[in-house]
């Protein structure tokens, strides 16, 4: 049954695929239809026979011819197309969608398939520049031509096969365009970096070229050559003798180890303090496997996706108490060594019976509570022994100078990137540009790590700028916290609407428009906003009215982003793809484009203005008696800040009748308040602050901790009581799809460390975790009568063992896990900053749904879409957060560059060779090593009662413990090697 | 169909005589004659049809599976589908009991071995469509015809996973799987057959017709594998519909008649079957 | 899950058809004269089906009788290697009984019943191979197996199963298409827009609804001609065996 082929009547010639699948350890054989046809077209605009047999699709459109008449020349005047191999697009994805270099290029069907089951977002990147149609990128379905289809031969290998079948793609093309079938000659080239591949191709007589070979033949390869990824072609690479690590193991050994319970998979987490120190969380076992050394870390990166085995029980050890810095090991790997000798790598080769009985150890060790007396902190080992999956991406670093040659040749040499993300190692590339390099921000991509090779080999993607400059620091925050911040493009503008910034309600009132009939004209409510000073984008506003029955009726008002922002559009899909606006210091990267947020959403005042309201009808004590929600305009009377809004409140000349309504809602936000504390909502402090910008200069001037007024609690309550009534709402419509958000309560592990330090250090004080009210009430009481700040302190730390909230769809728990423990409520979602946030607008679409507005869009009443929107949105806002915070960090470390000073400090953590001090006013954090404090011999650590003494720099004695209150001079120093501003603080 | 009493007087006396006459004039070991067909269902390592000329028809499928040879009680399991009958009534009961005593009793399953722990395990599915006499038989046949051309897939990955669990491995590629008959090491393979015998008097005929059923004094089925009388052997009563109205014990001597009977005219019959695979056209088409 | 492209941009399936084309279609009648009255074996793709009718007849039970006209029965019989995976099914499985209902409901309108009373017809079909459009097949196998038996019918019933994917309807969907997208299968009185048969399971938004139906019945009219093609074809090689 080699090569069945049938004709049917149609004109399609059917065959069968047959293979086995390995899948799960069974041998499955699974046959397919697969047909053949013969009217695929070339999408070549020169090509003159393939126009005129399109065949439209589904939707009637008829296919695009998108490679172009006149393609780019080559250097010696040919105009040229490029079809590409897999490992092309697998390794030169950044140079594919480089603005410079590779127009007009055909992926065929068999590239696309293989480049997809290696690596699916290299696939979708491959997909988006199809799509984008600005690079002519086409994709040929070469196995479904008749006469490009292969047959695998006779113990041909799967690999082999596929070659010969992007061979002959180049061939047919070749053939099609070049024999009188088109305007214009043009030369096919067919690019790749496989050795037998590109043999085999110049024996068939095809143009092949390595891809050095196709960049050196474009006019400008010289601005090219840098960005050549270096793994597959050089030979030189490998330095000989240097490291060796142990190789992976095969995927049938993984698979049957895993399913036999004696190799553990998980995500690998890098220690803060310790970057020779990983752990791995597996479900089997209570505490996290701890991986030490560079050999057990065997080459995985941080949030990479690993294999790990138990190590004997010999070479279990205690989580390190030590502290060790990235920057500290050398190139030579000084530090490595000594390690090396503490943490061998286990060669006795076991069964796997034995390593059934080591794991139950394990298990034991982890979870029993006697044993932790005895052993007590013994955590089990482990080393990795595959990759699952990278975690690689862009990274921002800099280069090295040491590692940097001193010759002035233009040869492309090989220096060491040392990464701002300080969990990485530093990556080896190789460029010629090295010296005007240094000092400047540069993005890199790792191509590889060998088992023979000390470091992780790259290659140079583009320089940001300047060190320290603010725009190639705020870049390289960007891009490290993976934020979005190229400009939107035409096909999002487009979906804006016409009347740009002279939108007016009036001239988008149309009463014919059903959806127009149904909205609620508010404007006789008085509505005001109230926000942060210079806010453009008005998210909220607020009314309140007294009713004759003594009640009063309450009014939220959102922004009606979901009327400008249809599903199913570009605008959307960005968006949804941005997740959130990213607030930095200096800048803001806005989720939708500014006409909308800074002026058609916006709830200005003084206008008419489209907005989603929340009309309560409340009591007295602020219970609900009715709620309903509606699309509506409204007119907001007046924009105030949080201080204004202070003041006019608490002005008791102002009596008309919006201050009134004002005073109604801060009372009624009171009562809301004591409801929600009296149920356990928790109050966290964290350390923000906010950085004042030089007016002039904009140079950072001054640094202040945000000042909470009884305003800001208002607006925050209202909001709070919105989106609870909302969620109610949408979760009863849609039960399996509503989005939610829920913040699961703390396991009590996460607590453990924090109070023991308090049984340690503070008699009398501990932190219950029975509820969140337990939690509250424990905190409160935890008050030291010297230190009005300590309280402050221990809710900062606290803040730190929570569990973080999410976003998810309802299908996705039972009701009792909605529960949002922060807030103590049983459910709750975003609803009140469409502008901002990507949950919201979703959410807005739903409450339309279901208060009958208009239809849901299907993709929000699809669960596994809803699943792909959330996971993507969860990710967004944790790395909007850490952006945030990284800025505020820069910013920061920027203030305390032109103000050395002394500040107050509290030990947070306490190690065997330092301290980590928490410094309220800059809300910074730093680490103190025992020799800058003073005579590191003389110094003892008492683990238990968590405190280092030692004989300080001035001969006296120290000790030193955490939660104690310390002095310490503030400096910010810049590291030369990494770039890097910290907070450098030293005891006084 | 039922005979009526001068009928069966008739079919008897012409059946019983020495020089026996068959209304089909077939000599006393003869088959009737059956068109073959392998290899049709795409999704199975093996199949076969057999299907006879009064529109008797039977399907037989073997599908594979990867299975670790210490959780199973069998390596082959037998099923047979007989439509209007319960999967629990005696006829079907009484029919896959006796494939698998057969199966199980002479089958090479070191062939089936892939690692020392994990093994495949076939699954033989008898689709009976229509039949008209006992098709004990015929089911073997389309049995036998289907493990001939059963292929299954090539481990690729590690033999031995004593002391390292491994999942196993296979090549994805269709055309490097195997016949079963060559992953054995003896020469040929043959899987077993089963012979039904009807007895009438002091004859014996070999595949007995509906008609010839019905006025059988009994019935032997004898087994037969690696050119030679295997088990089960024993005595059955072919009728279901009807009862057999003639039927009487059994003499020894037919029981050893029976046995030479058989070692003479068996290995013609596997000879045929395997020139009937051979012969056949490779266009997977079954009507 | 699926992490195929169903329907590529470039507007091609899974196996290389087009939106709007049909697998391989192909049909026989009169496979078993001597086991049935009527009898068909059709394959759509990989599906492959065997359909035995036998009947008009008197009924097993005297209850089962009905004086006004014929009682129509189907057995449908999954065999349990039809799947890629083998999967053993029992005789009173749900799926089982919902097939042969729905398919005693679609062919009691067509069947002239009033001229056949107090018998029984009785339609057994057998599952070989299963690969997408199962239902589809089973209906085109009847309908070819009772023209087969000389049973009367007022049309031919033709049968075949089309999708949703996204927005695109797509036509005759395999089993990878079918564990991605919502799908229906139609059942089609002769050349006519009329449905004798219309099984939805999953969830189908209204306003694509028409699209789909549209393709569907096109297709369905395409297996008629084909169907036919079939009949006529064994119809004049069995009237030139009777001409000398």
């Amino acid at each position: 049954m080699a090569d069945d082929r049938k004709r049917l009547s149609t004109g399609l010639v059917v065959t069968s695929k047959v293979f086995v699948s390995s899948k799960n350890g069974g041998a499955t054989k699974i046959v397919r239809e697969h047909y053949l046809r013969d009217d695929i077209p070339c999408y070549s605009k020169c090509c003159n026979i393939c126009q005129l047999d399109v065949k439209p699709n589904a939707l009637g459109e008829i296919p695009e011819f998108v490679l172009s008449q006149e393609p780019n020349k080559l250097s010696n005047g040919h105009p040229h197309y490029v079809i590409i191999d897999t490992n092309i697009a697998l390794h030169a994805i950044d140079l594919l969608e480089s603005a410079e270099c590779f127009y007009d290029v055909i992926i065929t069907q068999t590239v696309l398939d293989e480049v997809k089951n290696v690596s699916f977002p290299i696939y979708s990147r491959l997909r988006a520049l199809v799509k984008a149609q600005e690079k002519r990128f086409v994709i040929y379905h070469n196995e479904f031509n008749e006469q490009t289809y292969i047959v695998r031969e006779k113990n041909e290998s799967i690999n082999d096969r596929n070659d010969r079948a992007i061979r002959k793609s180049v061939e047919w093309y070749n053939k099609h365009l070049n024999t009188n079938n088109s305007k214009t000659n043009v030369d096919i080239i067919f690019v790749t970096n496989d050795k037998d591949n590109y043999r085999k191709a110049k024996s068939d007589g095809l143009d092949a070229r390595t891809l050095t070979e196709y960049i050196d033949s474009l006019p400008n390869a010289e601005d090219l050559h840098d960005m050549i990824p270096q793994n597959i072609t050089s030979d030189e690479q490998d330095m000989p003798g240097e490291t060796s690590y142990p190789e992976y193991y095969s995927t049938a050994r993984i698979l049957g180890g895993i399913k036999n319970g004696t190799l553990y998979q998980g995500i690998l987490n890098i220690s803060t303090y310790n970057f020779l120190e990983g752990s791995v969380s597996v479900p089997a076992f209570k505490k996290p496997l701890l991986i030490l050394g560079s050999k057990n870390l065997n080459r995985a990166f941080n949030s990479d996706s690993v294999v790990v085995e138990l190590l004997p029980k010999e070479l279990w050890r205690e989580p390190s108490s030590t502290i060790v810095e990235e920057e500290n090991v050398g190139e030579e790997g000084n530090v490595d060594d000594e390690n090396e000798g503490e943490n061998q790598v286990s060669t006795k080769i076991i069964s796997d019976k034995e390593r059934q009985l080591l794991a139950q150890e394990a298990m034991r060790s982890t979870s029993s509570k006697e044993l932790q007396q005895q052993e007590k902190r013994l955590q089990p080992t482990a080393k990795v022994v595959a990759i699952m999956r990278r975690s690689w991406r862009y990274y921002v670093g800099q280069i090295s100078p040491s590692s940097v040659q001193d010759d002035s040749s233009n040869v492309a040499r090989n220096c060491f990137v040392i990464l701002m993300d300080k969990l990485l190692p530093r990556i080896r590339i190789k460029t010629r540009k090295a010296r005007e390099l240094l000092g400047k921000r540069i993005v890199v991509v790792v191509d590889s790590w060998s088992s023979n090779s000390k470091y992780p080999q790259g290659h140079f993607v583009r320089c940001l700028g300047d060190v320290e400059s603010a725009e190639a620091e705020t870049e390289a925050l960007l891009l490290e916290h993976d934020v979005e911040y190229r400009p939107f493009s035409k096909s999002v503008l487009s979906c804006l609407p016409e009347d740009g910034d002279n939108w007016t309600v009036e001239n988008n009132s149309n009463p014919e428009d059903p959806k127009f009939a149904k909205r609620v004209d508010l404007r006789d409510r008085l509505v005001c906003s109230i926000d942060p000073p210079n806010c453009v984008d008005i998210d909220d506003a607020l009314h309140a009215r007294k009713l004759p029955n003594g009640n009063y009726e309450v009014g939220v008002h959102i922004a009606d982003v979901t009327h400008f922002v249809r599903a199913n559009t570009a605008l959307d899909a960005e968006a949804a793809s941005r997740g959130t606006s990213v607030y930095l210091v200096e800048k803001r990267i806005d989720m939708l484009p500014m006409v909308l947020g800074t002026n058609l959403c916006s709830l200005k005042p003084y206008v008419d203005r489209f907005a989603f309201s929340v009309i309560w009808e409340v009591d007295e004590d602020a219970n609900i008696v009715k709620v309903d929600f509606m699309k509506s305009i409204i007119k907001s009377r007046k924009a105030f800040a949080y201080e204004e809004a202070q003041i006019r409140i608490d002005d008791k000349t102002q009596n008309d009748e919006l201050t009134q309504s004002m005073r109604i809602l801060l009372n009624l936000s009171k009562k809301l308040k004591s409801k929600r504390v009296k149920a356990g909502a928790l109050n966290l402090a964290s350390p923000e602050v906010k950085v004042h910008m030089d007016n002039e200069t904009s140079d950072p001037g001054e640094v202040e901790i945000k000042q909470l007024l009884e305003t800001n609690s208002l607006v925050e309550e209202f909001m709070l009581f919105a989106n609870i009534s909302v969620a109610r709402k949408i979760f009863d419509a849609y039960s399996q799809t509503a989005m939610l958000r829920r913040h699961a309560a703390p396991p009590a592990t996460n607590f453990e460390e924090l109070n023991n330090m308090l049984r340690a250090r503070k008699k009398g004080m501990a932190l219950s975790l029975e509820s969140s009210k337990a939690l509250a009430d424990s905190l409160d009481r935890c008050m030291d009568e010297k230190d009005p700040y300590f309280n402050t302190l221990l809710r900062i730390m606290s803040t730190r063992c929570m569990m973080a909230a999410e976003y998810f769809p309802s299908g996705s728990y039972g009701y009792p896990e909605f529960w949002h423990y922060g807030l103590a409520v049983d459910i709750y979602t975003h609803f009140t900053s469409p502008i901002r946030r990507y949950c919201d607008v979703v959410v807005h679409r739903q409450l339309a749904g279901a208060i009958g507005y208009e239809q849901l869009d299907l993709s929000h009443r699809d669960k596994n879409k809803m699943e792909i929107i959330v996971k993507n949105i969860n990710k967004r806002h944790r790395n909007a957060q850490f952006a945030g915070r990284a800025s505020i960090e820069y910013y920061v470390g920027q203030v305390m560059k032109n103000n050395e000073s002394k500040q107050e400090g509290y030990i947070i953590k306490c190690f065997n060779n330092g301290v980590v001090v928490l410094v309220p006013t800059f809300g910074v954090e730093g680490l103190i090593r025992l020799e800058h404090m003073g005579d590191a011999s003389t110094s003892i650590f008492d683990e238990d009662k968590f405190e280092l003494s030692f004989t300080d720099l001035k001969g006296n004695n120290r000790k030193l413990a955490v939660f104690d209150k310390v002095h310490v001079h503030v400096r910010s120093v810049k590291d030369d090697t990494s770039g890097k501003r910290k907070a450098q603080l030293v005891l006084v | 169909m039922i005979l009526s009493p001068a009928e069966r007087s008739y079919l008897y006396d012409s059946l019983a005589k020495d020089e026996l006459i068959r209304p089909d004039a077939r000599a006393d070991y003869q088959f009737r004659p059956i068109e073959v067909k392998t290899s049709f269902l795409p999704s199975s390592n093996g199949s076969a049809r057999v299907r006879l000329t009064d529109g008797s028809e039977i399907i037989t499928s073997i599908k594979s599976k990867v299975v670790l040879a210490a959780e199973e009680k069998s390596l082959i399991e037998c099923d047979i589908d007989i439509p209007g009958f319960r999967d629990d009534s005696n006829f079907v009961a009484n029919l896959k009991y006796n494939m698998t005593s057969l199966l199980n009793k002479s089958f090479p399953f070191e062939s089936l071995k892939l690692t020392s722990k994990y093994a495949f395990k076939l699954f033989i599915d008898c689709v009976v469509i229509s039949y008209s006499s006992f098709p004990l038989t015929f089911i073997s046949i389309a049995c036998y015809l289907a493990l001939k051309s059963t292929k299954l897939p090539k481990l690729i990955s590690d033999v031995n996973d004593e002391e390292t669990a491994e999942q196993p491995l296979f090549s994805d590629d269709w055309e490097n799987a195997q016949y079963l008959g060559d992953l054995n090491d003896s020469k040929s393979f043959n899987p077993p057959l089963i012979i039904v015998i009807g007895v009438v008097g002091k004859n014996l005929l070999f595949d007995p017709s509906a008609e010839e059923e019905q006025v059988l004094e009994n019935g032997i089925i004898i087994s037969w594998y690696n050119n030679d009388i295997s088990t089960p052997i024993h005595n059955l009563n072919f009728s279901v519909h009807s009862n057999m109205p003639n039927y009487k014990g059994l003499s020894q001597q037919m029981i050893m008649k029976s046995i030479l009977m058989a070692r003479k005219h068996c290995a013609n019959i596997v000879k045929a079957l395997d020139q009937a695979i051979e012969e056949q056209t490779d266009d997977g088409v079954i009507f | 899950m699926s992490r195929l492209e169903l329907y590529s941009p470039e507007g091609l399936r899974v196996d290389g058809r087009r939106w709007n084309e049909l697998r391989r279609f192909d049909c026989r009648i009169n496979t078993h004269p001597q086991s049935a009255d009527g009898s068909s074996y059709v394959e759509q793709g990989n599906t492959k089906v065997i359909c035995m009718v036998s009947g008009p007849k008197e009924p097993s039970n005297k209850s089962q009788q009905n004086s006004s006209g014929a009682v129509i029965e189907f057995n449908v019989s999954i065999a349990s290697f039809s799947t890629t995976n083998r999967k053993k099914r029992s005789k009173n499985e749900k799926r089982t009984i919902e097939l042969n209902t729905t398919l005693e409901r679609t062919f009691e309108q067509s069947i002239i019943r009033k001229l056949y009373p107090r018998t029984t017809i009785s339609v057994n079909l057998h599952v070989l191979a299963q690969d997408g459009g199962l239902l589809a097949a089973l209906t085109n196998a009847s309908t070819l197996a009772l023209i087969d038996a000389g049973i009367s019918m007022y049309d031919y019933i033709s049968g075949i199963s089309a999708g949703l994917h996204d927005i695109s309807p797509l036509l005759d969907l395999n089993t990878l298409e079918e564990s991605g997208m919502s799908f229906l299968t139609i059942g089609v009185v002769g050349n006519s827009e009329k449905l004798s048969l219309l099984l939805l399971e999953d969830k189908i938004p209204l306003d694509n609804l028409e699209d789909l139906l549209a393709i569907a019945i096109a297709g369905s009219h395409r297996i008629r001609d084909l169907m036919d093609q079939e009949v006529r074809r064994h119809a004049n090689l069995r009237a030139s065996k009777l001409v000398k």
